[in-house]
């Protein structure tokens, strides 16, 4: 079976739509597109087109590289690790369970911005860009925790530096760890006008700005609300906890 | 003849007469807790209510004291109702007790 290289656009909605594109032995190109699903049904075939072209020009056009994956001549598509072929009859039975089951893992996340905000609101976004980067490069231990640089940071600087419209969109691998995303949920929890976020889930699950309840989010950068309690404080994802004993300071405390 | 718990707003003045440093949002969060625990110690109209101990207005600046006292103790908040009603409750309703206060202080009850 062929490998398709699929890409995916995520639209300002939260939803997104699908694209993979494979190469024939006979040097013919075909695609398939669609909603995404486990489904691609729509597919088109030609000759005289390289692959690497035209998946260049789906990257200038906002879609982002998933992964290489199966796909059969109905369109069915499998992620690597997954049934096809003569297990096909089992999958489909057990389609349902584990769909339920897959939109609760998180293998990666998509993230997506679109800003059609006016200057001003542009220049605050940059303001608070730099304002929260410079907040969580203070955790000193969260950058040397992470395996891989993200390079959304400086993509977000050098967008806001323009002060114009923009959209930009990218992955966050485990790799990279809980910052990135923890970045854009603040954005997102904050709520610029005419600046649209989207964080989703490989599934299309699309995240909420709400900490406590993406468990499983925070399981996946193998981390929990405890552990990134001040840094989410401090990106105001999280209301600083109650100090009784800083906030009685002027009483006698009796407690040894 | 039978009178009602006071109202929040006359709470809230006993309680800042009481432990004026406590922040506001704290007393209003007692006060909610308060409310709770009456509310299903008298029940509804088809019997009595499911605890057996209640926080009175007294027990209520019993707790807030406490909480003055022992605010460096982990979980100042609980250890305090511990001691000004809980400890006098049964187990499972002193569970039910400290859930409805987890319930109303959310992150704040640790």
């Amino acid at each position: 079976m062929a490998v398709w290289a699929l890409y995916r656009y995520r639209n300002s909605d939260g939803s997104s739509k699908d694209w993979a594109v494979t190469t024939h032995p006979d040097g013919s190109i075909s695609t398939r597109w669609g909603k995404t699903d486990a489904r691609l049904p729509s597919v088109n075939t030609r000759n005289g087109v390289r692959q690497f072209d035209i998946e260049r020009q789906k990257q200038a056009k906002g879609y982002v590289f998933v992964a290489e994956v199966a796909i059969d001549h109905e369109g069915n598509v499998a992620f690597p690790g997954q049934n096809h072929g003569d297990q096909q009859a089992e999958a489909d039975e057990n389609r349902q369970a584990e769909a339920v089951n897959s939109r609760s893992l998180v293998t990666t996340l998509y993230w997506h911005i679109d800003c059609k905000a006016d200057h001003d609101t542009c220049i605050n976004l940059g303001l608070e860009v730099r304002r929260m980067i410079s907040a969580i490069q203070a955790c000193d231990d969260w950058f040397a925790q992470a395996e891989q640089d993200w390079d959304g940071w400086q993509q977000l600087l050098d967008l806001t530096l323009k002060r114009q419209t923009f959209t930009q969109s990218g992955q966050i691998q485990q790799a990279h760890g809980v910052m990135p995303w923890l970045l854009l949920m603040a954005f997102k929890f904050k709520g610029f006008a005419g600046v649209e976020i989207g964080i989703a889930t490989e599934h299309s699950r699309e995240l909420s700005a709400d900490l406590k309840a993406e468990p499983e989010v925070l399981a996946f950068f193998g981390t929990d609300l405890d552990s990134i309690r001040p840094v989410a404080e401090i990106l105001g994802l999280l209301k600083p906890r109650l100090n009784l004993a800083s906030a009685l300071s002027d009483t006698d405390d009796c407690w040894f | 003849m039978e009178v009602g718990y006071p109202d929040p707003e006359d709470e809230m003045k006993l309680l800042a007469e009481v432990v004026p440093s406590m922040p506001e949002a704290v007393r209003e969060s007692m006060i909610k807790v308060a409310n709770q625990i009456r509310k299903v110690f008298i029940g509804g109209q088809d019997g009595g209510g499911m605890l057996s101990v209640t926080l009175s207005t007294r027990g209520l600046l019993r707790w807030a004291s406490l909480v003055v006292t022992f605010k460096s103790a982990p979980n100042a908040l609980a250890y305090s109702l511990d001691r000004a009603l809980t400890f006098r409750a049964e187990p499972a309703e002193r569970e039910a007790i400290h859930r409805i206060a987890k319930d109303v202080f959310g992150d704040d009850w640790v």
